[in-house]
């Protein structure tokens, strides 16, 4: 009998205490396992809405630069290209030397261009060689206009020699080219004003002295001429 | 009336002092349920407010996106601008001989026109010129602008003769920083 009331004692306590402690241990749980998933939500949408700021201000900023530098690229690069073409300029450089070699009063001739030579960072150059003869102040001037030519043209050596108050020049330039960038950026990669350093060369190169032509075009014939005498 | 009876034998009921701590137990599961609730409103209002934030920047992003997209020729011709303005400003970086062209003006100023430069080879980095000078007026004023140049940094007197018909000179000189 002692027992039974004792067993019994036990499970009234117990049954009250679980009674009142269940809701608060189910609630803690709750809250525990709804917050953890909650939060973690509301994370991941302020991280994307971080993200999409970031994504809208470069955005709005890429706009307004573009907005504003279309102009200036449009010309710009089309004096850069020609400063730097994409293809051999021989042809154009040798144009520029002989209307040089004119404007100074001074005979050019024995020229000769050498095949491409690439170098390292995507920078190919052509070699021009020529010989000048001409008055000493004449072949200075010459030589020192060379390098306000485009495409960009620097000299690489000379050698002169003097008899009777007129110079023999032997002049050796090289011209450079460089292929076209082949990639651009992506849509949301961010992009910057041309910087100061950068409007200062585009200044120099469009103050260059610009070539007759920029592209050789090639006389296109549908059939081919049977009698190449013209008759 | 009616009256609060407990049938429950003296030996079975529960003591005070827990009772009473159940009843505080009982009494903080309300409170934290209505926190729950409460806590649950709020997170769900806040959800559903970042998500219509979320959506109106996606709005913004795309429209963006279109009017760049409709500018992408002028970001091409930006991309090519800047990829020739960088190669042009390495290629300004390489020697070059033309430097050294204006050393020759220097060096031969305020001569008479008699001399003859009988040889003068010019590269990035040096320079060798072979002169004939007929007069001593011409000798001290060409050495004269050898010792006053700023252009070149190395200068040698290779040879040095004298004759019947005037001075041969042969100068080597050198520019460790040419351009």
């Amino acid at each position: 009998m002692e027992n039974l009331n004792g067993n019994m004692n036990v499970s009234e306590n117990d049954k009250q205490i679980l009674k009142s402690v269940a809701p608060l241990v189910v609630v803690i749980i709750l809250f525990f396992v709804a917050g953890k998933f909650a939060i973690s939500q509301v994370k991941s949408l302020r991280d994307q809405i971080s993200e999409a700021k970031k994504t809208q201000s470069v955005l709005s900023n890429k706009n307004i630069v573009l907005r504003t530098i279309s102009q200036v690229s449009e010309a710009g690069s089309s004096a850069a290209l020609i400063a730097l073409p994409k293809s051999n300029p021989s042809l154009q450089v040798v144009s520029q030397l002989k209307s040089l070699a004119s404007a100074n009063a001074v005979v050019m001739d024995t020229v000769k261009s050498s095949a491409p030579v690439d170098t390292s960072g995507d920078l190919v150059y052509v070699t021009t060689s020529f010989n000048l003869k001409g008055p000493r102040d004449s072949i200075l001037s010459f030589v020192k206009s060379v390098e306000n030519l485009a495409p960009i043209t620097y000299i690489e050596k000379i050698g002169l020699s003097e008899d009777g108050g007129s110079i023999e020049a032997v002049i050796s330039v090289k011209t450079y080219f460089a292929p076209l960038p082949k990639t651009i950026p992506t849509i949301t990669q961010p992009i910057t004003d041309l910087t100061s350093t950068e409007k200062s060369l585009l200044s120099e190169i469009t103050g260059l002295t610009q070539p007759a032509f920029t592209e050789v075009t090639f006389a296109t014939s549908g059939a081919i001429n049977a009698n190449p005498f013209g008759q | 009336m009616p009256e609060n009876l407990n049938l429950l034998p003296q030996n079975l009921q529960v003591s005070k002092g827990l009772s009473s701590l159940l009843k505080t137990a009982r009494y903080l599961g309300v409170i934290l349920i209505v926190a729950f609730i409460i806590f649950c409103l709020g997170m769900g209002a806040y959800f559903i407010y970042s998500k219509v934030t979320l959506d109106n920047i996606q709005t913004n992003v795309d429209q963006l996106k279109t009017q760049v997209k409709a500018q992408e020729g002028s970001e091409q011709q930006l991309v090519l601008l800047r990829d020739r303005l960088q190669k042009i400003a390495s290629v300004k970086g390489i020697p070059s001989a033309g430097a050294n062209i204006s050393g020759i003006n220097s060096l031969l100023a305020n001569m008479s026109t008699n001399l003859k430069m009988s040889e003068a080879n010019i590269d990035p980095l040096k320079m060798v010129l072979s002169l004939k000078l007929y007069s001593n007026e011409d000798l001290s004023t060409f050495l004269q602008n050898l010792k006053s140049t700023t252009l070149f940094n190395q200068i040698e007197l290779a040879t040095f003769n004298y004759g019947a018909t005037g001075y041969t000179l042969d100068v080597n000189l050198g520019n460790t920083e040419s351009k």
